[in-house]
């Protein structure tokens, strides 16, 4: 059941209704929001309930002995026990076939046939976002830095609240579960701005990313070698844009539908593409994401606390590890370890943007553009011969491009989204709230008819593989 | 006035005005297009199928109660009652739109002329119009098998093509350049919005509502044809029809029955000069989101040599209608739609390449 799908356009108003009826009895709610969650996981495929059950059983348990053990070994003994389920599970739905695969073709060099221990097994949608989500959680109980759950439904719900769980934002136990111990408030404002912010989300998805998809980007992909530099280059910019406003957008509406129900959710996107060095990139983007690997990962291996190879050391190891966790493949690790390198020359540069004179700002954002838009060619291509053939075209500087005026108007919009100025956009985003509601819904059914036209399919959501 | 959820039961729906007044506004949307559609004669889902009320549109001119389908003939042409007469020769007319065109009355389309032309020549013929509109061949096989001891037709004729490409493009999207590997694909594939997943209840509502039709045929249609989209079929989609047909001709046979295949007419000739008519585009991309116009009419053009190939290989009837009819405007409506004339030159053909069948026959 995507966010973009008729499915959902069923689904979540019938939620909302039934949350109005049931949201002031705290013990309804719980089970109503888990309930809904869990329908809502199932839609894909019912035995993924099973997973996310057991990971949420685990972290639990394991939180609840973290809290009554004192004794630092086994505290430690109990925290790697949860580490080792969580990435256990991780490990054998994402990664297992991964490993196998190169085990299989290093054993063919030995002559072993390993190719038996290959398992098609499918892969649960949003695994490593509610994984992390739960690891995190019981690292936190580890530290003390907040305490366990003692109600088990809050603490399934916080594991599956559907809104974020395919996707993200990857949210803070700290966050989100006092928010479940409180009567949500949903006034028409709150309601109103998570409703604008759901058909902000669907506008990214269906109007920009989709279409650079539909009227460029994939083909392209497909077969770079029957492209001229120019179209190559071109479809390089759309994807950029396509991933950004795929996931951004899931954000938003992830956001919104939180919101109308009460709940805040974190900001995943801060328009990453103004950037000015990869350091402020990541503090742009994934924001969820990027923040735990910090915690959870970077800092604990020693942060820049230590030796300037040993810093080196831990950005190298923590972006691969981010780039593995999109996927088991090679790309991945190759996007990963680019940005590992930017993030290593950029040490010492500004998070914040400012850099100068306005035209140095201006040519910092284009370089730093530039730099990511070139990690997005390693994160998309399937293999390393595309990468090549995609390398070779580029290098032609051929032009010609057969791409129809259509997509160019969608870059263009892409494009002009991302740069026009925010204080201008929220203020434009304040009005429409401010407008009668008829008036609003009025322009949201006229979107809608147009999602429905402008849809060529219902394309997932780029991040939900991941 | 701020209203929030926490009040009481009113207060907390008046925070949910805004859905309720967005299903408000589709909801009047939809009726107004479907009361219009419905003036105008066309099946909605609202106010039902005009058509089908009557026999589909055999409340058109120049027909009457005597044709189908009905409860009991379920074939759109001249009702036959009873059992098989002794000597008759029974055609069953596999097709789709082309053949079921519920836009002409009935005894003017092709499967009604063929029974008319035998039969000014003789021959006791009975024609079964097994044609529906969006059914290919798999599915004209599967309504043989269920029909056919009710019915036992002497020969099966296959009129087919537009749909199976279309249904072919997305089965092997490999083959199509926009559809290729990548992280999209991937995640399409795991999830039920996957192409071959069977749709959900909100998605068929969503897809037969008349709104979206409208805004299917005059915005997605121009979109997709706005695509990089591929100029052939690929080698997959061609192999997948040949096994269709090789599977379609021995089944009739099997049933006891003798297929007859056709080669398939369009308005337009594949070796057109750029460009391609935009009339002809825009209808090419409103039921196939996979190929580019010229892809399309190649692939017309290669699955017809298919026909051509199964038809030697298994000695089956062909009658080739493409050299004589593609291209010929005059014969069509639209690029695959005859036209009442169209219609007659079609029945001609194949009436007389039955003319043969049914003397050795008798």
């Amino acid at each position: 059941m995507n966010f973009n799908s008729p499915e959902f356009a069923v689904f979540f108003p019938v939620v909302l209704i039934l949350y109005g009826l049931v949201f002031h009895r705290e013990r309804t709610r719980d089970l109503f929001l888990l309930a809904a969650s869990y329908f809502f996981y199932m839609s894909w495929n019912w035995m993924y309930a099973g997973l996310i059950l057991l990971s949420t059983v685990v972290d639990y348990g394991v939180a609840r002995m973290l809290a009554v053990e004192q004794r630092d070994r086994m505290r430690k003994v109990i925290l790697i026990l949860s580490l080792a389920a969580n990435l256990g599970l991780l490990g054998v739905f994402k990664y297992f076939n991964f490993f196998v695969d190169t085990a299989t073709d290093v054993g063919s060099l030995l002559g072993l046939d390993l190719a038996f221990i290959h398992h098609d097994l499918l892969l649960p949608v949003g695994i490593s976002f509610y994984t992390f989500q739960t690891m995190s959680y019981t690292i936190d109980v580890y530290r003390r830095s907040i305490k366990c759950e003692p109600d088990f439904i809050k603490f399934a719900v916080f594991v599956s609240f559907f809104p974020q769980l395919v996707a993200g934002p990857i949210v803070r136990a700290a966050e989100f579960l006092p928010q479940l111990h409180r009567t949500p408030l949903v006034s028409s404002e709150h309601f109103q701005s998570g409703l604008l912010l759901v058909f902000r989300g669907l506008i990214k998805k269906i109007v920009i990313a989709d279409l650079l998809a539909s009227l460029g980007v994939d083909a392209v992909f497909a077969a770079p070698a029957e492209y001229s530099s120019l179209t190559l280059l071109l479809a390089l910019y759309g994807y950029s844009f396509q991933i950004y406003n795929d996931f951004s957008g899931y954000s938003d509406i992830a956001i919104g539908a939180a919101r109308m129900m009460g709940y805040d959710l974190p900001m995943n996107f801060n328009r990453p593409y103004l950037a000015t060095n990869v350091r402020e990139f990541w503090s742009r983007w994934h924001i969820s994401l990027s923040t735990w690997l910090r915690d959870y990962l970077y800092i604990p291996l020693g942060g820049n606390r230590g030796s300037r190879r040993a810093t080196i050391r831990n950005i190298m190891l923590t972006m691969l590890l981010g780039g593995l966790w999109h996927g088991a493949a090679l790309n991945f690790v190759l996007w990963g370890a680019w940005h590992g390198l930017l993030l290593v020359f950029s040490r010492g540069q500004s998070r914040t943007g400012v850099v100068g004179s306005p035209l140095r700002t201006i040519g910092a954002r284009f370089l730093c553009f530039h730099l990511i838009v070139f990690s997005w060619l390693l994160f998309r291509v399937g293999s390393l011969d595309t990468l090549i053939d995609y390398l070779r075209g580029l290098a032609k500087l051929s032009g010609g491009t057969p791409l129809h005026p259509a997509f160019f108007a969608v870059l263009l919009l892409a494009f002009a989204a991302h740069f026009t100025p925010k204080a201008w956009l929220d203020a434009q985003l304040a009005w429409l709230i401010k407008l009668p509601v008829p008036v609003q819904a009025a322009g949201y059914a006229g979107l809608i008819l147009a999602f429905a036209g402008l849809s060529l399919g219902t394309p997932a959501f780029i991040y939900f593989q991941f | 006035m701020t209203t929030s959820f926490s009040p009481g039961l009113a207060a907390r729906f008046r925070t949910l005005r805004p859905i309720f007044w967005i299903a408000l506004f589709l909801a009047t949307i939809e009726i107004g297009l479907e009361y219009r559609a419905h003036l105008r004669g066309w099946d909605t889902p609202l106010f039902g199928a005009v058509r089908s009320e009557h026999g589909q549109s055999n409340d058109l001119e120049g027909s009457g109660p005597e044709f189908g389908p009905t409860a009991e003939f379920p074939f759109r042409g001249p009702v036959i009652k009873g059992p098989k007469p002794a000597g008759a020769f029974r055609i069953w007319v596999a097709s789709a739109s082309h053949g079921e065109d519920i836009y002409l009355p009935p005894d003017i389309i092709f499967p009604t002329l063929i029974g008319k032309n035998l039969q000014l020549q003789g021959v006791p013929a009975q024609v079964l119009n097994a044609s529906r509109a969006g059914t290919g061949i798999e599915g004209d096989l599967a309504f043989l098998k269920r029909e056919f001891d009710r019915w036992r037709p002497d020969v099966v004729v296959l009129y087919q093509l537009s749909l199976d490409i279309g249904l072919l493009s997305r089965r092997f999207p490999g083959a199509i350049k926009s559809k290729g590997a990548g992280p999209k694909t991937d995640a399409e594939a795991r999830t039920p919005s996957a192409p071959d997943s069977k749709p959900s209840w909100p998605a068929r509502l969503f897809k037969e509502s008349t709104a979206y039709s409208l805004l299917n045929a005059n915005i997605t249609t121009r979109l997709s044809a706005a695509q990089l989209l591929s100029d052939d079929i690929g080698v997959g989609a061609t192999d997948a029809f040949r096994l269709i047909l090789v599977d379609f001709v021995d089944n009739v046979r099997a049933l006891g029955a003798e297929p007859v295949l056709c080669t398939f007419s369009i308005s337009v000739s594949p070796g057109v000069p750029a460009p391609i008519p935009p009339d002809v585009v825009l209808f090419v991309h409103r039921w196939n989101e996979q190929l580019s116009a010229r892809g399309w009419l190649a692939a017309v053009e290669q699955l017809n040599g298919v026909i051509r190939d199964v038809a030697g290989e298994k000695r089956v009837l062909l009658v080739d209608t493409a050299p004589v009819l593609t291209g010929r405007e005059d014969l069509f409506r639209d690029p695959v739609h005859f036209t009442p004339e169209g219609h007659g030159v079609l029945a001609g053909m194949i009436a007389s390449a039955l003319s043969h069948k049914a003397a050795a026959k008798q």
